[in-house]
């Protein structure tokens, strides 16, 4: 059990390792959607198998980490969101408020396709911008 | 409420670094030193951990500032 425990992996070094496993995690989703790319069922059961690996991922390294960790991101889940949402509202409300504005000239492309790909993008965008700040003022106050 | 420990001292006084004092807790050195500095407190459970360690009542560590 001791033995068990000292080879366990942690801190920083576990951080790392998760960071690793979701790399390969989301290149082998890449590969495999672009390996399946004819077969929209394929690409459906590549992310499947990738979320789920993900999710396991992510239940390892939550499992090792110590309190002050998990606070850390807890804080940033609420304060990053709400920054999110406080920045990405407006933006909405501007762009409904003017159906004219040239949004095109933001997007990747003005096909459907683009469009929604750019939305997704930057909702992830604000969303990650978020929680990244706020996790590292929550560290930042606490040195 | 405020709360202030001893745990710098009490570390010191065994000659730990705050890594020893975070391998022995099985948290991460950046949570010993929040805790050391005050600005994060402990769980009950993380604080009985401290306490069983040093082989004092919780209360000789913490006190609280109200």
């Amino acid at each position: 059990m001791a033995a068990m425990r000292s080879a366990r992996i942690t801190g920083p070094a576990r951080t790392l390792a998760y960071f690793g496993l979701a790399t390969v995690i989301g290149a082998a989703l890449l590969g495999g959607a672009y390996l399946l790319k004819e077969s929209l069922a394929g690409v459906f059961v590549v992310a499947a198998l990738a979320m789920a690996a993900v999710l396991a991922a992510s239940f390892w390294w939550w499992r090792g980490v110590d309190e002050a960790v998990r606070e850390a991101h807890k804080a940033a889940w609420f304060w990053g969101g709400l920054i999110a949402v406080a920045v990405a509202t407006p933006m909405l409300l501007l762009i409904a408020a003017a159906p004219d504005a040239q949004v095109e000239a933001w997007a990747l492309g003005d096909d459907p396709y683009s469009l929604i790909t750019t939305g997704v993008l930057g909702c992830l965008t604000v969303q990650i911008v978020g929680y990244s700040v706020a996790w590292a003022a929550w560290w930042l106050k606490r040195r | 409420m405020d709360m202030k420990n001893r745990l710098k001292v009490l570390r010191a006084e065994r000659d730990w670094s705050q890594a020893d004092l975070a391998s022995r807790l099985d948290v991460s050195r950046q949570t010993v030193n929040a805790l050391e500095t005050g600005k994060y407190d402990p769980s009950l459970p993380l604080a009985f951990k401290i306490a069983r360690l040093f082989e004092m009542p919780i209360e000789s560590i913490f006190q609280d500032q109200a």
